[in-house]
């Protein structure tokens, strides 16, 4: 019979990040049960239901990051009653007594309160990273409470309830370490002067997803300031190409080196399109599905400058997003 | 099979101090003293004053231990190869060097994971450690007890609530 010492099995686990990896060892004999459970930071959960957080802390002690997801898919077409549940609140709670290193969180299709945000936002000292895709029930006055610690503030599809446009006032001036920022899912103005100021403040931010009540001319300023971006969602990318915003944003384009990710385009002028054909060369993937503006050949041109991409979104014709895998 | 470091030019080995190392069966090793500090467990008994004349390592045979001193002095070399050449070429090399070496049957990586542990010697436990996990990923845990020959001891009670629990929640 082999033993490992269970300092070394524990190095061992750390190689392993895959939930899949996790369980199996687990499940080898009692001694890896043991080390596991204690070495286990990040932890999966496909369904809020299927265990109680008492459970999930009782079996995993030292977690740092936690998925957790609520509704079943199919609550993506309506087909799930209101008040189905899928609350993180009671989840938030339980763990703020209990994981003290929570340093990220990503919810899917979960009911979030503004309470649940704030409780987030003074519960863990060493947060850094919130996810929410598709989640309803809070509001920007929420997301205000967060953004005072958070390193990354990521929302994919949400149903935001928006109170005022300056919740992004409120990451504090100190706050210089934002490594990514997507709000393309609001629907509200947005303070445009704080979203600047962050962007000057923060050089490490790579990923920046704005959404339509942002316009040509701050993205212009932002590009500007942070021309190290790798992923960059456009809002609103209206206006004349002929004028004088379209050159200034033209020239702030060229500097963008890094960027491999390229999305939004929510409200757009095809005939300005031509600023990021320099750029296309190096992005590896497009997404267009929010794009029902670019069709046609206006398309087929941007794509033809894109050389090394190997995922791209588009609509198609019945207006459902398609999704296409290294083509080249 | 006593030996000495002759086998592998060593950037400092004219100049510098040798270490006798002995292994559980007895035999001696004679090696260069970068080499025997590659461990910390050696690094800190010569610390502590017991780097005299022979160091016994008690947990540790003459096979493993041969195995053990020419991961060593690959990288006593590599590191000072390092220094003079630049990062990116010797980094390569230590990677194609390390994937060679550690290209083992599991009886001898357990071996060498457990004279890494009980010597401190942080590449080699890193290297062996990744290599145990590479071999585990994407096996189930029936495979994973016969591959390295582990005893299940949990009643059949116990493990079916496990993995009841693993479907149900955490898949």
């Amino acid at each position: 019979m082999t033993y490992f010492p269970e300092e070394v099995l524990e190095h061992v686990f750390d190689f392993l990040s895959s939930h899949r990896d996790r369980n199996a060892v687990s499940q080898v004999c009692k001694s890896w049960f043991r080390v596991e459970r204690w070495s286990r930071h990040r932890v999966f959960i496909g369904n809020c239901y299927a265990i109680s957080p008492e459970r999930v802390i009782a079996r995993f002690p030292r977690v740092r990051a936690l998925t957790l997801k609520g509704k079943p898919h199919f609550a993506d077409f309506s087909l799930v009653p209101h008040d189905w549940g899928g609350f993180v609140y009671p989840w938030i709670v339980a763990m703020a007594k209990s994981y003290p290193d929570l340093e990220e969180l990503r919810l899917k299709r979960m009911v979030v309160s503004d309470e649940s945000l704030e409780l987030l936002s003074r519960s863990f000292p060493n947060f850094q990273s919130l996810v929410l895709v598709s989640c309803e029930g809070f509001s920007t006055d929420g997301l205000a409470s967060i953004a005072a610690n958070c390193r990354e503030l990521d929302l994919q599809e949400n149903e935001v309830e928006d109170r005022r446009g300056h919740w992004l006032g409120c990451f504090p001036d100190s706050c210089t370490s934002l490594v990514s920022l997507n709000f393309a899912c609001l629907k509200g103005e947005v303070n445009l002067g704080a979203l600047e100021r962050l962007v000057a403040r923060c050089p490490n931010l790579r990923s920046l997803r704005l959404n339509r009540a942002v316009p040509l001319e701050a993205l212009h300023k932002i590009l500007t300031r942070a021309p190290q971006l790798v992923d960059i969602g456009i809002g609103s990318y209206v206006h004349e190409s002929n004028s004088e915003a379209y050159v200034k944003l033209c020239n702030a384009v060229l500097n963008c080196k890094s960027v491999q990710s390229l999305s939004g385009f929510l409200e757009v002028a095809p005939c300005c399109l031509p600023a990021f054909y320099p750029i296309c060369l190096n992005l590896t993937s497009l997404n267009l599905s929010y794009a029902p503006g670019i069709q046609g050949n206006e398309l087929i041109n941007l794509i033809r400058h894109c050389r090394k991409l190997q995922r791209l979104w588009v609509r198609s014709l019945n207006n459902e997003p398609l999704a296409l895998s290294s083509f080249y | 099979m006593a030996s000495s470091s002759s086998s592998l030019p060593s950037p400092s080995s004219s100049s510098s101090k040798k270490f006798i190392l002995r292994s559980s069966d007895g035999k001696h090793f004679e090696v260069d003293e970068a080499v025997a500090l590659q461990s910390e467990m050696i690094k800190q008994m010569v610390e502590d004053g017991f780097g005299g004349d022979v160091i016994p390592l008690l947990n540790v045979s003459s096979i493993v231990l041969s195995k053990v001193i020419d991961y060593c002095k690959k990288h006593v070399e590599l590191d000072f190869k390092k220094k003079m050449d630049g990062d990116n070429e010797a980094h390569e090399e230590i990677k194609n060097w390390d994937s060679e070496y550690i290209n083992v049957g599991v009886d001898e990586l357990y071996h060498l994971i457990m004279a890494a542990n009980y010597l401190h010697i942080k590449g080699l436990l890193d290297l062996t450690c990744q290599k145990v996990a590479d071999i585990i990923k994407g096996k189930q845990p029936e495979q994973i007890r016969k591959i390295f020959n582990i005893e299940n001891d949990f009643t059949p009670e116990e493990e079916q609530e496990i993995r009841k629990e693993h479907s149900w929640a955490f898949e």
